[in-house]
């Protein structure tokens, strides 16, 4: 490891940590603080303490519709809400440090095309000591990410949300099952839209880690025994190899099950004094989640649309924008089932996109996650619009919200096409991260391809010559075990 | 005075053994349900006439109807309104009131601590409150249902109430009888949760205890009250409508309930555009069943107006006076309603007209010429003159009273006219029964007859003076008020008018009886996002505050000295309890402040923060659980019930101000939820402040022994209550979606959502490269399976050539349509099958 690695790595968290401080010093939660995109009703700081007084007053922190978050949450941080700014930097770093370990884990099993000794495409970082890896390199933008750094110091629960959700996708990753469990059915717990995070959870624990298809490593396995050569990059990485461990798939379920129960426990322990504690607590959490009764302006979509659309339509659309989310979990599961993390990470921006009460929080989520794809993701598409896009909306929203409320000088509709915006951008990131992976993986097809029938036919670098039968490239994981 | 002191002691017992005597017996009579007990339907009418310090003078119509359940003739009724009765009987409503009102009382300049002002200063809009006898799972749906029948029966939308998001239970606050105040003997209390708790706190609130979920303090400690049965929990209903224009056609339908209607006696007066022209009017009907013997129905109308006299006669004598605020004004019931008194109702048991001069307006023309006042010797109150004495409690009368600018605007336009010659009313004295003489205390007598000061015209049949309550009557002032009452008579009286003429041009300044803080609450903060709802109490110092020990010292000193006096006397056994009693307000210096209770209903789209509750007490910040000491909190419910909260404080003494503060976020409605004048803002109905050490009920006496009998004047036959005070209403704006956007919201999130959903679908589904080769392959339709060579059958697919032989495109179109119709059959009949 250089030195100057070392100094840019502890340098960026020393200034991370000085400018979350320093915000902190300015009392910027205040100011943040109750801004509707940093904090929403359900992680809303101040309704979380105003939840806590009830609690100590021996009624339910639920009623009266302020509090819309967890017990766990109340009996966490409702003691040390002075303090709870120090309890987010701690949930940032441990974010951070857990991207870090998930890119370690990222680039001992991934496959690159340098690792396949194609001369075009060059690692960026793999060999070079200097610079920083993958993970390092994610959690320090993680760390100094402007979204993370307002969601910590402003006021909001999402901190907490997120580095348990970190937590579960390191455990799927790390092939860790009652850990993922914990941290899937936590994160579920905390706000309900994880729940879809089981899917890539479950195929990370039973396929392995992100990497090319098998498929390919299977055609990459024929031609390396065909010939008795072998390529560089392949060491130390035949455990991919291994047949899926359907195991895992049951310890996760069951472990979950155990989480669930005692999480569920904890929070009827929590309300013990109420008679219907727990039936409350999922009226007022996920129920409000689903419902979307608060129609408080956010980065969403709904708060305006359910303001505005007819009362007798309001089932439906909520149907229709709920079942939005659910839709692609499967189209998308089947053409990424052996990239969990991306898959993961596309998960989290749909369901920021479709979310009742977005906040930047998830977006710094997202955010941390993408930088882990620095490299697959290098073809993208519309980089500058996207970027523009962010910091366009990222301006122009505060803006909007301050001339419709304060000022009264604008109205709803200037906030809402910033949020239309928002969402349009969102949705150019799904769409164009999801065919940019596509596109990269089946570049690394073709070139395992070429390597084969360069091995097989001495026809070196023949893109035309007869393609491989494409069977398997699209089936299902349990195709590809029979297979 | 030159009298020795045996002697005046003497001279003091007898007269107060005969007021003690007088006492007891108007007291009797106004408690004694069997004193009214009457088998025959009753109705009387009342008119009370005040001059305010501001030279407006407030006039209270007051009409009792009385019901006795002894017969019922089929639901038929000589005086008493069919529609109230069936309402009562339908509903089982056991106590209703209901009030409209327009302007907002004033109460600095027009008192808010006599009977008056406690009964009949109402919030803006309408007002309902109603306590019901059916089991509490009905009360909701009576409610309802007596919403609507109210507003038919007024023509008003009452039956908003009807919707919970506007009503509240409440529970301690609101309804107080005298039951919970006088609760306070004992100090022993079986709830173990807070034996921290002095017996002093205890005793407050041991009725509050048994109210509602209480939490208690001590030290910083947070204790739990338990909750505990209450009668009236559950069964009373709350609400109110702040935004309710009141009008003549809640006027008319009002009048209609009274035998004479407005066609003779007091409503005669009531002309509408001077009604509607008043500074302050509220209607008011109170209904209580099962009150009187057997069981009938008690019901009360009411009407207080403020109206500023007529010009003309105004100011006849004040033509160029430069301090115009304070002048005294001349009135006349024609100076005031533009008309004369042509008949009573002669329907009516009795109608009456009453003047009543407060204890500072006497005290004022004592000090304004000492000239006219004779010296007299007797009627020495020893309670009055014990107040007196003290030197705490020291006069500086009217300072308060701020010089309005805009009666000082008002005044300058006048014109001197001379409207009523003084000698026309005077002729008409066929009423006095009285001797004509005010005794002012201090051996002290006005002669209402002659004076310098004033004329009043015609004379009064009979004075009564107000005796002062045992409990402290906090803020009074040390002077008795009197009532000067007019009874009129068929035949006898008519026209008949009564007025007040000024013979001086001094600046007359004196202060109502006020509450012993003023109460204002407003919103602070800018902007459609969050604000603070503040509340101030400012304590009404300057005039007359008296810290509540010195009170109770006096009231003890003077209670002690009747009881000397009545042991004397009677040598009655409950002497020494009452001697007790006195000393153990004495030793526990049980008044260390003011109780107050708030009880503030909140809608639900103001989203409370009940933690953020402060108290500033004198520019320093308090902690909320060393002022609270019962609160209950309702919070409100999403779109279904309005947040309540009960808040009881104990105010130390010696407070000049006190702010008690509240954040709240602005919640974001549909757009179905919002008026159609959304910009104007959502009223907040206004709190209640009341103050439970100090209630309502005043007392009268006799000033001179009359030939006319005994007579309450209607509007002083209250129960006890304690002293409410309504804070302003505030007005709320909430920001606004655009009302006319709908269509073009639900299009446009409708085509970002598709944007998603397509192209993400068809990344999904696209397969780079794969797919160009797979259409040069021959053959491999073969192997795409049955299913997809059935489907490109019936959607007529070309490109196959294997089966576009076997396929006409005519069939392939009729399968389409035959399709579609089973398919749009089989929707239809789903359908039904859903109905």
């Amino acid at each position: 490891m250089g030195r100057r690695k070392i100094m840019l790595l502890w340098g960026g968290i020393a200034v991370a940590i000085a400018l979350r401080s320093i915000l902190m010093g300015i009392n910027a939660p205040l100011l943040l603080g109750r801004s509707v995109e940093v904090a929403t009703p359900i992680t809303s700081l101040k309704r979380l303490a105003e939840g806590y007084w009830r609690k100590q007053l021996g009624m339910s922190p639920y009623t009266g519709g302020t509090y819309h978050g967890s017990p766990l949450l109340l009996v966490c941080l409702g003691h040390y809400l002075e303090k709870s700014l120090i309890i987010f930097l701690i949930a940032d770093l441990s974010g951070a440090l857990l991207l870090h370990l998930i890119g370690e884990i990222l680039v001992t099993v991934n496959l690159k095309p340098s690792d396949l000794g194609d001369p075009n495409k060059s690692s960026l970082h793999t060999h070079d000591p200097e610079q920083l890896s993958t993970g390092n390199l994610a959690a320090l933008l993680y760390l100094l990410n402007p979204f993370t750094i307002v969601s910590c110091v402003g006021g909001s629960t999402s901190p907490i949300e997120n580095v348990i959700i970190l937590l579960a996708l390191y455990a799927a990753i790390a092939g860790n099952a009652p850990l993922a469990a914990f941290g899937w059915a936590l994160a579920t717990h905390l706000s309900l839209y994880p729940a879809i995070l089981f899917i890539p959870v479950a195929v990370a624990l039973v396929g392995g880690p992100d990497r090319p298809s098998r498929s390919l490593f299977q055609n990459l396995a024929t031609s390396i025994n065909k010939n008795g050569k072998s390529i560089d990059g392949l060491h130390g990485r035949h455990q991919i190899l291994e047949g899926l461990k359907w195991q895992c798939l049951f310890d996760l379920i069951a472990w979950s099950g155990i989480w669930w129960l005692s999480i569920l426990g904890f929070c009827s322990l929590v309300l013990h004094k109420q008679p219907n504690g727990l039936y409350e607590m999922f009226k007022e959490t996920y129920g409000f989640i689903l419902t979307v009764e608060d129609l408080t302006p956010n980065m969403g979509l709904f708060w305006y649309f359910f303001m505005e659309v007819f009362d007798f339509f309001r089932p439906f659309f909520l149907m229709v924008f709920h079942a939005n989310i659910l839709c692609m979990l499967l189209p998308l599961t089947i053409r990424l089932h052996h990239r969990p993390l991306f898959l993961s990470f596309i998960f989290i921006v749909v369901w920021t996109v479709l979310k009742s009460y977005p906040s930047v929080g998830d977006m710094a989520l997202y955010f941390g996650l993408m930088t882990l794809f620095m490299e697959e993701l290098l073809g993208f598409r519309y980089a500058f619009l996207l970027l523009n896009g962010y910091i366009c909306t990222a301006i122009l929203g505060p803006v909007m919200y301050n001339l419709w409320i304060w000022r009264g000088t604008g109205n709803a509709n200037f906030y809402f096409a910033t949020a239309l915006v928002h969402a349009f951008i969102q949705i150019i990131l799904i769409v164009e991260g999801v065919s940019t992976m596509l596109k990269y993986d089946r570049s690394l097809k073709k070139l395992v391809d070429s390597l084969r029938d360069c091995d097989a036919h001495k026809v070196p670098h023949n893109e035309q010559s007869e393609p491989p039968p494409p069977v398997e490239v699209l089936t299902s994981p349990i195709a590809t075990a029979r297979a | 005075m030159q009298i020795s002191s045996d002697s005046r002691m003497l001279k003091m017992h007898s007269i107060l053994f005969w007021m003690f005597t007088i006492f007891l017996l108007v007291r009797g009579n106004t408690q004694n349900p069997k004193a009214e007990v009457t088998l025959e339907e009753e109705f009387t009418e009342d008119l009370l006439l005040r001059p305010l310090p501001d030279g407006k003078v407030l006039s209270h119509f007051h009409f009792i109807h009385k019901l006795p359940q002894a017969r019922s003739y089929g639901g038929h009724h000589s005086l008493f309104p069919k529609a109230i009765f069936q309402l009562v009987k339908k509903f089982h409503v056991k106590e209703m009131e209901l009030s409209f009102t327009q302007g907002r009382w004033n109460y600095q300049r027009w008192g808010g601590f006599d009977a008056i002002a406690a009964f009949n200063a109402k919030p803006v809009g309408v007002e309902l409150w109603a306590l019901f006898d059916v089991p509490k799972a009905e009360v909701d749906a009576t409610w309802g249902n007596l919403t609507h029948a109210l507003s038919g029966l007024f023509c008003a939308s009452i039956n908003f109430l009807e919707s919970s998001t506007s009503v509240a239970e409440p529970s301690f606050s609101f309804k107080l009888d005298e039951h919970w105040i006088e609760g306070n003997d004992t100090c022993d209390s079986n709830l173990g949760t807070e034996k921290s708790m002095n017996c002093k706190q205890k005793k407050h609130f041991k009725e509050w205890q048994n109210a509602a979920s209480i939490t208690f303090t001590e030290g910083g400690k947070i204790s739990r009250g338990t909750l505990s049965s209450n009668r009236q929990l559950g069964q009373l209903r709350y609400g109110a409508l702040p935004r309710e224009a009141v009008c003549t056609e809640n006027l008319t339908p009002w009048l209609k309930l009274l035998p004479c209607r407005d066609k003779s006696g007091l409503t005669t007066l009531l002309d509408r555009s001077i009604v509607y022209n008043g500074f302050y009017h509220s209607l008011r009907l109170n209904i209580k069943s099962g009150q009187l013997a057997e069981g009938g129905i008690l019901l009360r109308q009411s009407l207080t107006l403020v109206l500023l006299p007529s010009r003309q006669e105004r100011n006849q004598k004040q033509g160029s006076s430069v301090h115009h605020a304070v002048q005294p004004q001349n009135w006349s019931l024609f100076s005031l309603f533009g008309k004369r008194l042509a008949s009573g109702c002669p329907l009516a048991k009795s109608s009456h007209v009453s003047v009543e001069l407060v204890g500072g307006f006497i005290e004022q023309l004592k000090e304004v010429d000492q000239s006219t006042i004779v010296v007299e010797e007797t009627h020495l109150n020893e309670q009055t003159q014990s107040l007196e004495r003290n030197p705490e409690y020291s006069v500086d009368a009217g300072s308060n009273i701020g010089v309005d600018p805009d009666l000082q605007t008002f005044e300058s336009k006048s014109m001197p006219e001379v409207f009523l010659p003084a000698g026309e009313i005077q002729t008409e004295t066929s009423l006095i029964e009285s001797d004509g003489k005010l005794s002012l205390g201090n051996g002290l007598e006005l002669d209402l007859r002659s004076n310098k000061l004033f004329s009043l015209s015609p004379m009064p049949g009979r004075i009564l003076r107000e005796v002062k309550e045992l409990l402290p009557h906090y803020g009074s002032s040390k002077k008795s008020s009197f009532i000067l009452e007019y009874e009129l008579q068929m035949n006898k009286s008519f026209p008949f008018d009564v007025g007040l003429s000024w013979r001086i041009n001094k600046p007359l300044k004196w202060s109502p009886i006020r509450a012993p803080f003023r109460i204002s609450r407003f919103l602070v903060g800018s902007g459609n996002a969050r604000g603070t709802i503040t509340t101030i109490f400012k304590a009404n110092l300057a005039q007359n505050f008296i810290s509540a020990t010195s009170i109770h010292e006096n009231l003890c000193r003077s209670l002690q000295a009747r009881l000397l006096h009545k042991k004397e006397s009677l040598q009655g056994k409950d002497v020494e309890i009452r001697d007790e009693s006195c000393s153990a307000i004495k030793d526990d210096d049980a008044v260390e402040g003011i109780d107050v209770i708030i009880f503030q209903i909140v809608p639900w789209y103001v989203r409370m923060y009940w933690h953020t509750l402060t108290f500033v007490l004198d520019g320093n910040l308090v902690p909320f659980w060393n002022l609270a000491t019962v609160m209950r909190l309702v919070p409100a419910k999403d779109r279904q019930s309005p947040a309540m909260m009960e808040l009881g404080i104990q105010i130390p003494a010696n407070t000049v101000s006190l702010t008690f503060t509240i954040e709240f976020d602005k919640g974001f409605l549909h757009i179905d939820e919002h008026p159609p004048d959304a910009n104007r803002g959502f009223d907040i109905p206004a709190a209640i402040v009341s103050f439970p050490g100090y209630y309502s009920k005043v007392q009268y006496e006799y000033m001179h022994n009359t030939t006319l009998g005994p007579f309450i004047p209607s509007f002083l036959q209250t129960e006890k209550k304690p002293m409410p005070v309504y804070t302003e209403i505030l007005l709320m704006q909430l920001a606004t979606p655009d009302f006319s956007m709908p269509y073009n919201v639900i299009t446009l999130t409708c085509t970002v959502l598709a944007l998603y959903f397509g192209s993400l679908l068809n990344v999904l589904r696209r397969r780079i490269g794969e797919e160009e080769r797979r259409s040069t392959k021959l053959g491999d339709s073969t192997k795409a399976g049955k299913l997809k060579l059935i489907i490109s059958r019936y959607l007529g697919k070309t490109g196959d050539k294997m089966y576009s032989n076997l396929t006409s495109p005519k069939v392939s179109k009729l399968s389409r349509i035959f399709i579609v119709v089973i398919v749009a059959v089989a929707a239809h009949y789903m359908l039904n099958l859903g109905k």
